[in-house]
């Protein structure tokens, strides 16, 4: 059962940092081609602030995952 | 509200003789929009003659109030356009204002070489080189400024060149000196290359009669000459913006609404004797437009209402609390005047979800003071935000009391007694969250295809619309799918309703076509992003009660408490705008695009008034 509920808690770090590693690469690729505008046009860094948060969903997949795991398990 | 406001495409004819009064009365009116007339029937105006003399007025007075120092305006007042281009005329200002500028250069230009020669005397001062030797052809001078670090190896190099050279050196700063290297001319052409490549910044020696000390005392007393003549100029500027300034502001200010006056009705349609005016105005004005006609020409005048295939302007039709609300709605589009408005949903929900998020009564408050701060000391789109937030605190404040959350802590640990039993608290009922989280998702997806819906009705589109009602039909057979089949918590009997969904299926095809079926996981990623309501919450309670067991200052002993207070207050301010900057992206995310997706369009146009901006002056008969 130990094994069982540690394998639970790994799984659910697995989730979460997946969906971050998967957040992280998205939201650099649109950081860096954002830069890019901003620095052609500074008055886009409001939009671009907004085009980089679109890809959290992933992380709060991962999220989900982990929350649901966890409670399945019974640790928490 | 829901709506922008209704507008309608009217026609004014009337006859050439009253086509200025009635552009008058209309401009200071300022409820239209002037647009091209359509009417192939009429020639368009030609530009007047007279715009070009308003507008060579107009430069002229912009060239005068540059060389103006602003001062306060008096009280406005009305004048004619007469009696401003009377004014224009006995105005001679330009020639003396130019006298004056030229002067005031010629001064800051002599000033600036006095500075120059200052700077070099002082050099040839503090090395001591007698100026009779600067102009000796058996030496040659070379002064100027170069990086401490090349200096070394260039004076290596230049001894490789000759022994006979001198090298003098001050300090300028830390990176660089100022060197003097005197050496003989036969030298002259190969040193002067090398300190080239060594990145030598040379300054020029002038020549000087006379000892440079005596010199530099006389460069002294001509600054201050020259100073006490610019402040002579400075004060000449200053009595005649004193006098003229108020007056140029005003006579510019008439001359440029007779301007935009003329060049409007270069968009008339004309006849020999009549004109056409077209425009935009809101319905609820049709009446008041008609009354201004009629007092100001009679019944020599016809408005009517024509139809138009031009897209309308869009004009809000919201309270004025909510203008922060709808520069967010526009960060994304204006709404078309055909469409739903967002603004009073997006301001009802966007503060629900935040406060959801942040959730902590120390926290709401903080945010509150903070949000005052940032509406008094900016402007601009920050001070819409700080507005937002302002609004936003309040259920942020409510929401911590319901999950009994302040700056991290229980009422029960702040007091050492419980007051209440928090009906919702986080940390401990995470499960129950989730669950709400994702049925605010369905409730928010659910009324943006409803919304979406209506939108598609209105406009006459029925297969978009029973697209979007089919939208709704798919996410209740995926709710009622993973209610018999997941959780387990609905009859199987109910699995009979879900070959629907296929019904539903097919309008969608209907409506979207092939890429309306491929999206449709979309619907449970759109559903499953409202658990970042939770996740965001949790992570920053969980910030917070790290720092109050890691940081919490212990007043038994006082240096701790020194040591740690001003870290704890720090770190908790710190949480506190990471909370504010993700919950206030984080809702409007939300929003934008699993919300506005579903409905809106955009692309509206801005509804530009013809109105005559005045702040020096009033209309007349006013």
């Amino acid at each position: 059962m130990e094994l069982v509920t540690g394998l639970i808690a790994v799984g659910a770090g697995i989730a979460i940092a997946g969906g971050c590693i998967g957040t992280g690469i998205a939201m650099g690729a649109i950081g860096g081609s954002g830069m890019g505008l901003i620095a052609e046009k500074p008055e886009e860094q409001g939009r671009v602030l907004f085009f980089m948060v679109i890809p959290e969903t992933i992380v709060i997949f991962g999220f989900v995952i982990a929350i649901m795991l966890m409670l399945k398990g019974g640790l928490i | 509200m829901l709506k922008p406001e209704s507008l309608s495409r009217i026609k004014v004819i009337g006859l050439e003789d009253d086509l200025d009064v009635i552009v008058e009365r209309l401009h200071d009116f300022g409820g239209l929009e002037i647009r091209q007339c359509t009417d192939s029937r009429l020639s368009q105006r030609t530009s007047p003659e007279f715009l070009s003399t308003i507008m060579e007025k107009i430069i002229l007075l912009r060239g005068i109030e540059s060389h103006l120092i602003s001062q306060a305006v008096p009280k406005p007042k009305s004048i004619s356009l007469k009696k401003a281009l009377a004014r224009c005329d006995e105005l001679d200002l330009g020639e003396k204002l130019e006298v004056l500028s030229d002067k005031r250069e010629a001064l800051e230009r002599r000033t600036r070489e006095r500075r120059e020669l200052k700077k070099t005397l002082e050099y040839l001062v503090t090395f001591k080189i007698d100026p009779k030797l600067i102009e000796s052809n058996t030496l040659s001078f070379f002064i100027g400024t170069i990086s401490k670090q090349r200096l070394p190896e260039l004076e290596n190099t230049l001894l490789h060149i000759t022994s006979s050279i001198h090298v003098m050196r001050q300090q300028v700063n830390k990176m660089e000196d100022i060197v003097v290297f005197a050496a003989d001319s036969r030298f002259g052409g190969e040193i002067e290359n090398e300190l080239r490549r060594a990145g030598l910044i040379r300054i020029t020696l002038p020549t000087v009669s006379g000892k440079p000390k005596e010199m530099l005392a006389g460069i002294d007393e001509e600054l201050t000459e020259l100073k006490t003549k610019k402040a002579g100029l400075q004060d000449e500027r200053l009595k005649l913006s004193k006098k003229y300034w108020g007056e140029v502001l005003k006579l510019k200010e008439v001359l440029e609404i007779e301007e935009e006056r003329l060049k409007s009705a270069q968009m008339f349609g004309v006849t020999e004797k009549t004109f056409a005016l077209e425009a935009w105005i809101k319905k609820t004005d049709y009446t008041k437009i008609e009354k201004i006609l009629h007092d100001a020409v009679g019944d020599m005048v016809i408005l009517s209402t024509i139809k138009s295939n031009d897209e309308p302007p869009t004009v809000y039709n919201n309270p004025a609390f909510l203008s922060p609300f709808q520069d967010m709605v526009e960060f994304i589009a204006l709404p078309k005047s055909n469409e739903l408005d967002p603004t009073v949903l997006f301001a009802f929900v966007f503060p629900l979800f935040y406060g959801m998020m942040l959730g902590d009564v120390g926290y709401g408050i903080l945010s509150l003071m903070l949000s005052i701060l940032i509406i008094k000391k900016t402007s601009g789109l920050l001070k819409s935000l700080g507005i937002v937030w302002a609004y936003s605190s309040v259920p942020t404040i409510i929401f911590g009391v319901i999950y009994d959350e302040y700056l991290g802590f229980t009422l029960a640990e702040i007091l050492g007694r419980t007051i209440y039993h928090a009906p919702l608290e986080r940390i401990h009922n995470l499960q129950t969250l989730l669950v709400v989280t994702i049925l605010l998702g369905i409730i928010h997806v659910t009324l943006g295809f409803l919304l979406g819906f209506k939108n598609a009705w209105d406009k006459g589109d029925r297969t978009h619309a029973l697209g979007k009602l089919s939208w709704i039909g798919v996410e209740a057979c995926v709710i009622v799918g993973a209610m018999v089949y997941f959780l387990k918590i609905l009859d199987p009997i109910y699995a009979y309703i879900l070959p629907l969904g296929f019904v539903a299926l097919y309008f969608i095809y209907r409506a979207e076509g092939a890429i309306g079926v491929v999206e449709l996981p979309t619907l449970v990623s759109n559903i499953l992003s409202y658990t970042r309501i939770l996740a965001i919450g949790v992570s920053s309670l969980a910030i917070a009660m790290v720092i109050n067991k890691l940081l919490l200052p212990d007043s038994s002993n006082l240096f701790m408490f020194l040591l740690l207070t001003p870290l704890y207050l720090a770190a908790h301010l710190f949480n506190l705008v990471l909370g504010m900057f993700e919950s206030l992206i984080q809702s409007a995310r939300l929003n934008y695009v699993e919300f506005f997706s579903k409905f809106y369009t955009g692309g509206g146009r801005r509804f530009q008034p013809f109105k005559a901006v005045r702040k020096y002056t009033i209309a007349e008969g006013i």
